[in-house]
């Protein structure tokens, strides 16, 4: 297995973002401002347990919605919105793990959801933070292992 | 006979005799496109993924931009003859060449602007041999839509 | 043609048939199941030539689906494509076994779909 999360989770949003959205995504020095409103969660069962946060402004979403579904912001339903980012959320997750575990082993995550605030990371957990340029907007994904089975090493 | 593809430019045949080919795609890309039905094929080279920065260019010279470019090159292989149902759409090139006034990798850039239009345009590429820090020279043929790049006398089809 | 589609994603159903028809299946008539319990009602009931299905999804998830399949021949697709974002070696390895053509990560693209058809000869 990799042990250099930041190396396969930037692998995993600039193919996510390409892939699906058409947005060009690569790391950043800067960091993402704080309070940016929905969070979008996926957990993790293995190949460790945790989870991942990913934080998107509001312009990064009217991007991604736009280019997906060749229909502006303001004509598309809140659900159809939501849907997407889920979806996105999903596609993260996967790209990341099967980075991680070099295709080679199973992985396993729940069903993304959307929350209002960060989840608390619990006792003994490692956290990592990564923040991307996304065309000139800054998002940001939070890893969070917890627990006894955490990665042997993390990067 | 040969058609020469330089930057900003496309060719489009039905002519069966025709190689169509353009040379040292960097970040540049080629998008080639081939109607096996009708026989109908073309080649275009864009440098750049948005007009907006230059729309008097746009004007004149439309194919050096994505956006502006694949709508005249689709149009121009459709009259000709060529059907979206029966086309096949592939792209060359898009190397990593980092623009020193800019952060990001205009190859890159180009390669995600390719596929948002087509998206746009209910299209998509097929196949593609794009990315890498190596110059491509791509040859369509007519006659039977084979695609062939070349890289330090290396060669190989798409 | 007719294909099924299976995802509890809108979106990834809509990237799915968009997809298909680049590939050039636009003509085909498409069925939407939001997970695996739907899709075996809409099998029990429409025979279909191909089975395009995501694996992670409540209720019945996609290994499920595709062993349940296995075990009733007469509702069984011809050909069945996975595509989903849990699809490592081991998970491809055992999808094969119960009878499924192609594996393909998700997101989907006209290329990744191109090339699974052309593996199972649709198109």
């Amino acid at each position: 297995m990799s042990s250099n999360f930041s190396q396969e989770m930037d692998k995993a949003m600039a193919e996510t973002f390409g892939e699906v959205c058409f947005l060009d995504c690569i790391p950043s020095s800067q960091n993402l401002q704080e309070g940016v409103g929905q969070v979008l969660f996926i957990r993790v069962f293995e190949p460790f347990s945790g989870f991942i946060e990913m934080y998107l402004p509001l312009e990064i979403k009217k991007l991604t919605i736009e280019n997906i579904h060749q229909e502006t912001w303001t004509d598309i339903l809140p659900r159809k919105i939501d849907d997407t980012l889920l979806e996105i959320m999903n596609i993260l997750a996967g790209k990341f793990l099967a980075n991680l575990t070099e295709n080679s082993s199973n992985y396993r995550i729940g069903l993304p959801q959307i929350l209002f605030e960060q989840q608390a990371p619990g006792v003994d957990a490692k956290v990592h933070l990564f923040h991307y340029d996304i065309e000139d907007h800054l998002a940001g994904v939070r890893l969070v292992i917890q627990g006894d089975r955490h990665a042997r090493t993390g990067g | 006979m040969r058609l020469d593809v330089g930057i900003g430019e496309y060719q489009v045949s039905d002519d069966p005799r025709d190689e169509i080919k353009t040379y040292a795609l960097g970040s540049c890309v080629a998008l080639i496109a081939w109607d096996s039905a009708a026989n109908v094929g073309g080649l275009i080279h864009i440098a750049l993924p948005d007009s907006t920065i230059n729309p008097d260019r746009a004007l004149n010279q439309p194919a050096y931009f994505v956006d502006t470019g694949i709508p005249v090159f689709l149009n121009a292989l459709g009259k000709l003859g060529a059907n979206r149902k029966t086309s096949y759409l592939k792209l060359v090139g898009g190397a990593s060449v980092l623009d020193p006034d800019t952060t990001f990798d205009i190859g890159r850039r180009n390669i995600l602007a390719v596929k948002k239009v087509l998206w746009k345009l209910g299209m998509g590429i097929h196949k593609e041999d794009t990315g890498g820090d190596m110059s491509r020279t791509v040859s369509l043929w007519i006659m039977d839509g084979k695609i062939e790049i070349t890289n330090s006398g290396r060669k190989w089809f798409l | 043609m007719k294909i099924l589609i299976v995802d509890d994603s809108e979106t990834s159903r809509m990237i799915t048939k968009k997809c298909l028809s680049i590939c050039g299946l636009e003509d085909s008539e498409f069925f939407d199941a939001q997970d695996g319990l739907e899709a075996l009602q809409v099998l029990s009931q429409t025979p279909v030539d191909l089975l395009v299905t995501d694996l992670n999804m409540p209720r019945m998830d996609g290994f499920t689906l595709v062993k349940k399949i296995k075990l009733s021949p007469k509702m069984a697709p011809p050909h069945i494509i996975v595509f989903s974002s849990l699809a490592s070696e081991p998970v491809e390895a055992e999808l094969k076994n119960y009878g499924v053509a192609s594996v393909v990560h998700k997101p989907l693209t006209p290329e990744k779909l191109s090339l699974a058809l052309e593996a199972i000869h649709v198109k």
